[in-house]
């Protein structure tokens, strides 16, 4: 809390600008009662006509800089016009603004008048500059619909399950209904798939299904990259949407007979729109009278962007309703796809590929956690985890889950919160000792790659003993950490580069010696006791792990390797065991305790030497 | 009774003045102009080229480089070129005057014509392969916006003709020439001003003295002979662009349209220049009389080059059956009407098709260019004030971004 006496950085600089006002701007600007810091600017612009031009400066001035007000009723008719008549211009904030407020004020009318107020002079360029920006106009669009009377016909929230669309497709509609207080009833949240899930199965998946679940259907409809998507062209009453699907479907989609004809069955029917053979189909109308509608919504999918109509039943206010009582309402979907959320749509081969990708994760503790949760979020599609503990308070000091898992089995707890988190991913946590879910299903061939982050010696034993029979041919991937976390190693072996049945991690890849000390901290109970780390240094371990497991995936590794991040001989010596620790050549002599270094060395030739 | 109809001149000042719109149409035209006009660097990179290639003919046939001389006649000397269509290069007249001593036993023309050619031979990386035309050598300069028509002129050595030069001329032998008179003889006429622009431009001067200094950029048609001759080339190259070849081989020449201009401007000057409010005003009176300058002697055309009196322009209209008389006839007519069509109307609701087919697409760029203008001149910014309050304030100052490169 500011003292009320102090001045801010904030105050100061309106201060100054008000000063030099005052001093200075006589005929230029004119200072307004109301609202406050707001100057009304004494010049005339063309494409305003008579308005008064205001410029205000926010509160927290100069962090965010001055605005420039036009005035509501150029919102959608000029383009950077915020509804609330703002202007938003291209931000020319600058380090040096606290010291001189005034030049950057100076900065923002340049701006606007050597900037904006020429754009808008040229209907051409006004047009242009709609189009780049269309997403931010549409939004703002529906925001402003979102605040009309007519709100409460359109659903809350909508997300969208988008896969791509050449021609047009139907699409699932879930919406979750709550009855208001009036008895009339909303949609609080619609979740709408493209034929690539049941929507409702995605709304339980996430926790999306509060409320009384009503089915729907959804058309979505390309819209090519040229078509412009301006508040001057896209579709503001039924009879413009129905116009524009006929033209982009080549007159075999005709909105009135599809919402007629289509009602949805509870088994979700994800058939693909045959279009006028459709709509002349047995389905009876929806009834307009039932307790709540069915739900329709028009997606037009142009690239990446979905733009949406809710279609409603009955007139809404400021519309005239057509002949079959259809109204239209813009929403902003949300998209909920992985393609959307792992990636923005980005790169999409190499995500394509990772989605393929099943990976079976042995190892679900302070190493195996975040190694799991790091390859979800990169957008590998399939991970089994198998892990036999159970979740125990201490654990959350270095684990990615914390109490509300407490008494969980590790694997299964983590698989639920990811599935729940991550878009399509599909994952299954087994609790199991590996040696038993071995034994269990001999045939594991299916997986791309099997990673082994358990740290224990018998367990890369076991996989040795049963990895011809379990997996064949699928590469073996063993990660681990050293004693203080000085180290983490990743060991890729492939079917003619096992890993040896007489474990040689501590001979032939660990940078250290720590045999000749005893450095658990033991519990008193049978063989318990645990290694002194945190989460800050396991998960560095786990990162390195995880960005060579993703490559690995991405088919970037096709030998044996083995990779090692070690920290210097400076961190070594600041452990607390007595004498000196045997490091190997690995280990660098120079640089703080803080500095490391990470090596890829081949597998023969770390295993080779004698 | 029937009325005689009122003069083209007198209707079009009548309708501009109704509708107040003089001013804008002149400065459509102003800025038409100038963007046909000869770009400055394009007119100092010339005069480098055509400079270097008088030393290298000098060199060539040994002589001093002050016995060489090389200098621009027609448009480009009387400062009226205009950018040909479709963006092709411009065409520049250069006379290269070669010393008299070497021609004085007045060889055969031809021979001299093709000595010069060879002359040029070995420079073809910079100049291009020479190509022969009637009096000139082309050479093209690939990568350059122009191409020069380097005529080859000797002193005359009997000057019987008033001529200082004389340059080949595959019908007529040796042919007399004064590329520099007559381009003298246009420039005093052409920097002649009206009274108008005289008062014009001292209350522009007063009005801007105390606020802003006067824009780099010239406003509306001061040069008016020029500009007048610039509009009448452009738009007979406009209205020849699509004809058939014989028409265009007929299509009035430059030097008449120039001399015909030049003689309506000076008697309009010399005659009724007070009578005069704007510079449209004149255009239109040099359009309207320059026909009365074609003369007819002994029944034949005659247009002559007033500073070589035996030179007749038009001595082609004589012996073509009348088709250059009757395109010259043509052309002016369809000028008039064009302008009539064009000038009754507003700029701003000018019809784009008739520019374009008068002015061609420079002219609707010039109207497309000037509607935006029009509308950025009806904003009153403050920035131009503010900057005033407080000279300290520099907004050209380099302004310190923060770092870009730090993602979180």
């Amino acid at each position: 809390m500011i003292p009320a006496e102090s001045i801010t950085p904030f105050q100061t600089a309106i201060r100054l600008v008000e000063a030099w006002f005052e001093a200075c701007g006589a005929g230029l600007a004119r200072k307004l009662s109301h609202p406050q810091n707001t100057w009304a600017l004494c010049g005339s612009y063309h494409p305003l006509g008579s308005t008064e031009v205001q410029l205000r400066l926010p509160p927290d001035f100069p962090a965010k800089p001055a605005r420039v007000h036009v005035g509501k009723p150029f919102f959608l008719k000029l383009p950077h016009v915020e509804h609330d008549g703002s202007l938003c211009l291209p931000d020319t904030s600058s380090p040096g603004d606290y010291e001189d407020p005034v030049l950057a004020v100076f900065r923002v009318i340049q701006n606007f008048e050597k900037q904006w107020v020429p754009m808008c002079s040229d209907p051409q360029r006004v047009q242009e500059e709609f189009q780049k920006e269309c997403l931010s106009y549409w939004s703002n669009y529906c925001s402003t619909r979102r605040q009309s009377a007519n709100r409460l016909l359109a659903a809350t929230r909508t997300y969208l399950d988008l896969a791509p669309v050449t021609s047009y497709a139907e699409g699932e509609v879930a919406a979750y209904v709550k009855k208001l207080p009036n008895d009339s009833t909303r949609i609080i949240r619609q979740i709408i798939t493209m034929g690539n899930g049941d929507p409702a199965s995605i709304a339980g998946r996430h926790g999306w299904n509060s409320g009384t679940l009503v089915q729907g259907k959804a058309l979505f409809v390309s819209l090519p990259g040229d078509v412009p998507w301006t508040p001057q062209s896209w579709p503001q009453n039924f009879t413009t949407l129905e116009r524009l699907v006929a033209d982009l479907t080549s007159g075999e989609v005709e909105l009135t007979s599809w919402v007629q004809s289509t009602t949805p069955n509870k088994e979700g029917d994800c058939s693909k729109a045959t279009g006028k053979a459709r709509s002349k189909g047995k389905h009876g109308p929806a009834h307009p009278d039932s307790s709540c509608a069915h739900p329709f919504v028009v997606v037009l999918v142009q690239g990446s962007v979905p733009f949406c109509y809710q279609i409603t039943r009955g007139p809404i206010r400021g519309q005239v309703a057509k002949r079959n009582g259809f109204s239209i309402f813009p929403i902003e979907p949300t998209r909920i796809d992985a393609s959307w959320s792992l990636t923005r749509d980005h790169a999409p081969e190499p995500f394509e590929k990772r989605q393929q990708k099943k990976v079976l994760v042995i190892g679900c503790g302070s190493l195996g956690s975040p190694i799991v949760e790091l390859l979800a979020r990169a957008g590998v599609g399939s991970l089994d985890i198998v892990d036999s503990e159970r979740f125990d308070s201490p654990n959350v000091s270095r684990h990615v889950l914390g109490l509300a898992s407490l008494g969980r089995a590790k694997a299964e707890a983590l698989a639920a919160r990811l599935r729940q988190d991550i878009p399509g991913l599909q994952i299954t946590g087994y609790q199991a000792r590996v040696a038993e879910w071995l034994a269990r299903v001999e045939n594991h061939k299916e997986y791309d790659l099997v990673v082994e982050c358990t740290g224990e010696s018998n367990v890369r034993t076991v996989l040795s003993q049963w990895r011809p029979l379990a997996f064949g041919n699928t590469p073996v991937l063993h990660a681990w950490l050293e004693p203080y976390c000085s180290a983490a190693h990743v060991v890729l072996t492939l079917a003619d580069d096992p890993w040896p049945a007489s474990d040689p991690a501590d001979d032939k890849v660990n940078a250290a010696d720590f045999s000749g000390f005893d450095i658990r901290v033991d519990l008193p109970a049978c063989g318990a006791g645990f290694h002194p780390y945190g989460a800050a240094d396991a998960w560095q371990g786990a990162t390195f792990a995880s960005e060579r497991i993703i490559a690995v995936l991405d088919g970037q590794c096709p030998q044996a390797t083995v990779w090692s991040w070690v920290r210097t001989k400076a961190f070594y010596d600041t452990l607390p065991v007595p004498g000196q620790i045997p490091l190997r050549t690995i280990v660098p002599l120079e640089g703080s305790r803080y500095d490391s270094v990470m090596r890829t060395r081949d597998y023969r030739s770390v295993m080779g030497a004698p | 009774m029937i009325q005689n109809p009122s003069k083209l001149s007198e209707r079009i000042i009548k309708s501009l003045t109704a509708q107040n719109t003089t001013q804008s149409w002149e400065e459509l035209m102003g800025r038409l102009l100038r963007r046909l006009e000869l770009p400055r660097d394009v007119r100092t990179d010339a005069k480098t080229a055509y400079e270097r290639l008088g030393n290298y003919i000098a060199a060539r046939l040994r002589l001093e480089q002050t016995d060489v001389q090389v200098y621009p006649q027609g448009s480009m000397r009387t400062q009226t070129t205009i950018r040909p269509r479709s963006n092709e290069n411009f065409d520049l007249d250069i006379v290269v005057e070669l010393p008299g001593h070497l021609y004085q036993q007045s060889p055969d023309p031809e021979v001299m014509f093709e000595e010069f050619g060879q002359i040029l031979q070995g420079h073809e990386s910079t100049t291009g392969e020479p190509e022969g035309k009637r009096r000139c050598w082309r050479l093209r300069y690939p990568g350059k916006p122009f191409y020069f028509d380097v005529t080859p002129a000797v002193p005359d050595p009997f000057k019987h003709t008033g001529a200082a030069l004389r340059v080949r001329d595959p019908d007529t032998h040796w042919s007399p020439t004064n590329p520099k008179d007559y381009a003298d003889w246009f420039c005093e006429r052409a920097d002649k001003r009206f009274p108008f622009q005289v008062v014009a431009f001292d209350e522009v001067f007063k009005a801007r003295a105390n606020v802003e200094p006067l824009p780099d950029e010239e406003v509306g048609i001061d040069d008016i002979l020029r500009r007048a001759i610039q509009l009448m080339k452009l738009h007979r190259t406009n209205v020849y662009w699509n004809a058939e070849d014989w028409r265009k081989d007929a299509q009035p020449i430059s030097v008449i349209i120039v001399t015909l201009a030049t003689h309506a401007f000076e008697h309009l000057y010399n005659t009724r220049r007070s009578n005069f409010t704007s510079a449209i005003q004149v255009v239109l009176a040099v359009v309207e009389d320059m026909p009365n300058y074609i003369d007819k002697r002994n029944g034949e055309f005659f247009i002559a080059n007033p500073r070589l009196p035996t030179e007749n322009f038009a001595d082609k209209w004589n012996t073509d059956g009348g088709t250059r008389s009757r395109e010259f006839s043509r052309w002016h007519k369809r000028l008039e009407e064009d302008l009539e069509a064009l000038l009754v109307g507003d700029v701003k609701s000018a019809d784009e098709a008739r520019l374009r087919s008068v002015f061609g697409n420079d002219g609707v760029e010039a109207w497309r260019e000037r509607l935006k203008h029009e509308t950025e001149e009806l904003s009153h910014g403050i920035l131009a004030g503010l900057l005033a309050a407080d000279p300290t304030r520099n907004l050209g100052t380099v302004v310190q971004s923060g770092s870009k490169g730090t993602l979180g």
